[in-house]
């Protein structure tokens, strides 16, 4: 039940609240970017998305909402993917210092030769930085979640391991916290991005570390 | 227009959710839902095999007459567990070693089917004095002979570096390294760090689907490497007959390992300051294909021993007490003869 409601918040809070899909510039209203990003996060991937630009009257504000489609690369395999949506507004912004919460709803897959999975979840980042006219840089700290997974064992894994693997929907699979930089300039119509930094599972627990320890992407964003 | 959309999308979003959630939700990290359950948690195959000793409970499994000499099993990982040298008590060419010897198989701690512990209690000293306790009850007043397999030759050897006049006799089956500095040397060698390597990737890309925040998740997850993180080990693990096991014991793997390093996390620790004093012949043993830590790798450090001989079983991988248990139990069986 705590899950479930945790659920319903995330979902009816999503629109309202300030979000960022990508690493950029914000985007004003009317003007769109398609973007691709590569590297470490948490396994090798290749990235492609799309950010497109709102006005909205009743909070006056440009929103930014975006989609991205993220995939390992290593024997590339349709089954593992991160599919992203958000949308993205400056909550503070003073002489170009900028402080903004950005959150995605995912879905996430996988599959290996112990199970397949698909996952429902969010992050959630706080952004706070400098944008010049060309270039930008921007501290983040986000929380990343897994509300609900599908998992299925493999037969491999029944037959030889665990034959009592109880395949089903699963709350609350895994959750961890980032933190970070992002940073990237503008060269007209192209910027190039970097974002890297540490997932961190749980500050208070004596076991918990994810593989690999850190992350680090560069992208590149093309606006039309 | 298009924020409308949003929102619709948004509240379709919700009623998908509540869909979902409808249904029975499963805990991650409930015993047994995704590992079995140790024998503290009511393991119901297992319940009879729970042996409380040194302040834990573990997954013990005896075969043969308790009269006979004893013979205690050391399994790998450190982390791993019993259930793939469970072949080693069966018999081949009319010979069984339960016909002259009393077999006891069991979990270390933290591991298998043993009970869960902590960071502090998962130590080289503790994993002794388990060991000492274990010989104790399953033969007492008599020294035993070891029987390890890759870490477990490593901690037969710790072992015996700490207690010399216990063990008469000792079979160190491809053990990893016996000192820090051997084991810096062939790390490399041990894993397959390729960053685009398949195992790496699955791993990695699994833990923001299953976060390894609990003991449960952990184990489970601390599993998925395992098939292809070590090719040099050439085990057939992709088989119809891959060796099984019951649970990783992922904190006992970490915290084990972490034991033996320094606060740089280098390897330091040292199973062989003492082991002149145990001048008993030892058994080394060696697969044919292992090309980390194989023939050429066990004739080196069978130097640290006062007395070893080596047997190589040929045209196999590490796995080989699962795959050709009848050679590797022919290979025990004569060297148990020599030491009678």
């Amino acid at each position: 039940m705590k899950s479930k409601a945790m659920i319903i918040g995330v979902f009816l809070l999503l629109p309202i609240i300030a979000a960022n899909a990508q690493v950029m510039f914000p985007i004003p209203a009317g003007n769109r970017a398609m973007y691709m990003n590569f590297g470490l996060d948490p396994a090798v991937i290749t990235t492609i998305g799309y950010a497109q630009g709102f006005g909205v009257d009743f909070i006056k504000r440009d929103i930014m909402v975006s989609a991205e489609l993220a995939m390992p690369v290593a024997k590339m395999d349709l089954r593992d993917y991160r599919l992203k949506i958000g949308v993205q507004t400056s909550i503070i912004n003073y002489k170009g210092w900028d402080f903004s919460i950005p959150v995605h709803l995912i879905l996430r897959g996988t599959k290996n030769w112990m199970h397949s999975a698909t996952s429902f979840g969010a992050d959630f980042t706080a952004l706070f930085g400098y944008y010049g006219k060309w270039w930008f840089v921007n501290l983040e700290f986000g929380y990343d979640l897994a509300f609900i997974t599908k998992m299925k064992a493999t037969d491999r894994y029944k037959k030889y391991y665990y034959p009592d693997f109880k395949d089903g929907w699963y709350g609350s699979t895994s959750h961890f916290f980032t933190r970070g930089i992002r940073a990237g300039f503008r060269i007209r119509r192209t910027e190039i991005t970097i974002r890297a930094g540490q997932p961190i599972i749980d500050w208070t627990a004596e076991s918990s570390e994810l593989m690999p320890p850190f992350y680090g992407i560069l992208g590149v964003n093309y606006l039309f | 227009m298009k924020l409308k959309k949003l929102w619709v999308l948004s509240i379709v979003a919700v009623f998908l959710t509540l869909a979902i959630t409808s249904c029975d939700v499963l805990d991650p990290n409930e015993p047994g839902n995704l590992v079995p359950k140790t024998v503290d948690e009511g393991n119901p195959e297992h319940a009879d095999h729970a042996v409380a000793l040194n302040g834990s409970i573990f997954h013990v499994e005896t075969y043969g007459n308790s009269t006979n000499p004893t013979i205690i099993f050391l399994h790998g990982g450190p982390g791993g567990d019993f259930r793939g040298h469970l072949r080693m008590k069966e018999r081949y060419g009319g010979y069984s070693l339960q016909d002259e010897y009393y077999l006891v198989f069991w979990d270390q701690r933290g591991s298998g089917l043993s009970k869960r512990h902590n960071k502090d209690i998962l130590t080289i000293d503790i994993y002794n004095e388990d060991l000492n306790q274990m010989i104790d009850k399953y033969s007492p007043g008599e020294p035993v002979i070891l029987l390890g397999h890759s870490w477990g030759a490593m901690y037969a050897t710790s072992y015996i570096n700490t207690y010399p006049e216990k063990v008469k006799g000792a079979v160190i089956s491809e053990a990893g390294a016996l000192t820090g500095a051997i084991y810096e040397d062939i790390l490399s060698e041990v894993f397959d760090f390729n960053l685009f390597a398949e195992w790496l990737n699955d791993w990695a890309w699994d833990q923001q689907i299953l976060s390894p925040d609990d003991h449960v998740r952990m184990d489970y997850l601390a599993k998925l490497p395992a098939i292809e993180s070590q090719p040099k080990y050439h085990e057939e693990l992709k088989s119809d007959d891959p060796q099984p096991f019951w649970r990783y014991g992922a904190a006992a793997s970490k915290y084990l390992q972490e034991d033996g390093q320094n606060s740089e996390g280098k390897f330091v620790f040292d199973f062989t300051t003492n082991l002149d004093q145990f001048t008993r012949k030892v058994l080394f043993m060696a697969s044919g294909k292992n090309e980390a830590i194989g023939e050429d790798h066990q004739r080196m450090q069978m130097q640290l021993y006062p007395n070893a001989e080596l047997a190589v079983i040929p045209d196999c991988g590490h796995d080989y007490w699962w795959t050709k248990t009848a050679e590797v139990v022919a290979a025990i069986h004569e060297y148990l003869d020599e030491i009678k």
